[in-house]
């Protein structure tokens, strides 16, 4: 499998159909016939190295993306991570919510299962949107600040003291907690839960559980392994030429 | 087979524990009331509601009349006898189940699962959980932290951080919800027991 712009992106998704909510993400929708990832890129307004690079670490399970790379694409990454956040809020949970909403069982009082997973659920729901919000709202505009301020030359006493005070690498991650919710969902589903009356979707949860559990992965590998070394030098870089240590 | 309600009267502290511990590899053996000393001793098993009673033989002097006469099969009780020395082959037919303290874990074991029906779990090759790590997660999922449970069991901080690893590790959930959500499911607390 070659991964340049002149490979199709039909053969793309043919070969791994996980990248299917990935290029959505990008605004590619089906019906491109056999147009090239140079082709779909140019109409789509998308860079296609930035692109390249996302695909390929969704495809190769230890891929790293190159930073050098990345360092030029760090709104195209901003707008990605937000669309994915957009994506697990707006389409995977509210499945999976949906899902389990329509699981029953025989004989049980008040629903008590489907009650429990549900109440479950709510409480990883509120987790992922309360840490997805705090990102939005505080974590990207600072990154977005440093990678304007690291491009110009001017001074800015106000983010310097920002770096002083809340630098990157006092990003609380706690992208741990919220993939060990998953973990145990899925151990509660498959091992501890008595089978439902309509297993198949018991089934089907499950494995939309293990798809936005990659999923998700691949997103805190972009945050914690690229975003963040880079924004840390940017900060730093920052700081020597205002001659600050 | 259900659950085993079983009375322990035994003097010796070491022994008791001894008994406990190995019972601990039981996941259906509930330990309802321990007699320490042989004080009223009999009242004490008659007005507890119990299967068995793990009974020392210096509670009736080692004599099978004595023993006779004060159980008299009330309440279709049945009787586990430790002895504290070896017991000879008139003695032993007297009684359907008996344990020696010098006996090895395997006599034990055989024994002890005649009653549970049920082999002992060692820690090794069970996922189960243990009677006290039922007793952690059950406090846990109250919404206790780590020091209260401690004084609550009577046991160190560190024995309830032990006790909380090897309930992740056994049951692959590592959150308070979820470890509720399980907790739930096996009875372990009722729904209306959480917030």
């Amino acid at each position: 499998m070659n991964f340049d712009k002149e490979q199709k992106i039909s053969t793309l998704i043919h070969n791994n159909y996980r990248l299917i909510p990935i290029i959505s993400r990008f605004g590619i929708n089906f019906g491109f016939g056999d147009k090239t990832i140079a082709q779909i890129c140019d109409e789509n307004n998308i860079n296609p190295f930035f692109f390249l690079e996302i695909i390929k670490m969704f495809y190769k399970e230890h891929y790293m993306p190159n930073k050098s790379v990345m360092k030029t694409f760090i709104p195209e990454t901003i707008d990605y991570l937000l669309k994915s956040h957009k994506y697990y809020n707006e389409i995977k949970i509210p499945l999976i919510e949906q899902l389990i909403t329509s699981l029953f069982w025989i004989e049980t009082k008040n629903n008590v299962n489907r009650n429990i997973l549900k109440k479950f659920f709510n409480e990883y729901k509120k987790e992922v949107i309360e840490h997805t919000a705090n990102e939005e709202e505080n974590i990207y505009p600072y990154i977005i600040e440093i990678h304007a301020q690291y491009k110009s030359n001017n001074e800015n006493l106000n983010l310097i003291n920002k770096i002083k005070s809340q630098s990157i690498t006092n990003y609380a991650d706690k992208h741990e907690s919220l993939n060990s919710a998953l973990l145990d969902l899925k151990n509660i589903i498959i091992k501890y839960l008595p089978p439902a009356i309509n297993n198949q979707t018991a089934e089907q949860i499950v494995e939309e559980i293990f798809k936005l559990e990659k999923d998700m992965d691949d997103h805190t590998k972009i945050e914690d392994t690229i975003l963040v070394p880079i924004i840390k030098e940017m900060e730093q870089n920052i700081l020597n030429q205002n001659n600050i240590n | 087979m259900g659950e085993v309600k079983i009375i322990i009267a035994e003097e010796s502290y070491i022994i008791r524990e001894g008994i406990k511990r190995i019972l601990s590899g039981y996941n259906n053996i509930c330990i309802v009331k321990e007699i320490v000393n042989k004080k009223n001793y009999s009242a004490e098993i008659a007005n507890c509601n119990s299967d068995y009673v793990f009974i020392n033989s210096s509670f009736f002097n080692n004599s099978i009349e004595e023993f006779k006469h004060n159980f008299n099969n009330k309440n279709n009780l049945q009787y586990l006898i430790i002895f504290n020395n070896d017991v000879d082959k008139k003695t032993k037919k007297q009684f359907k189940n008996i344990i020696n303290i010098n006996d090895s874990l395997d006599v034990i074991a055989k024994t002890l699962s005649k009653i549970t029906n049920q082999s002992l779990k060692t820690e090794q090759n069970s996922n189960e959980l243990s009677l006290r790590e039922k007793e952690v997660l059950r406090e846990v999922t109250l919404g206790k932290i780590n020091k209260e449970i401690a004084e609550f069991l009577f046991i160190s901080i560190h024995t309830v951080i032990t006790h909380r690893k090897n309930i992740t590790k056994k049951l692959g959930i590592k959150t308070v919800s979820g470890l509720t959500v399980y907790a739930i499911l096996n009875n372990i607390i009722s729904i209306d027991q959480t917030k």
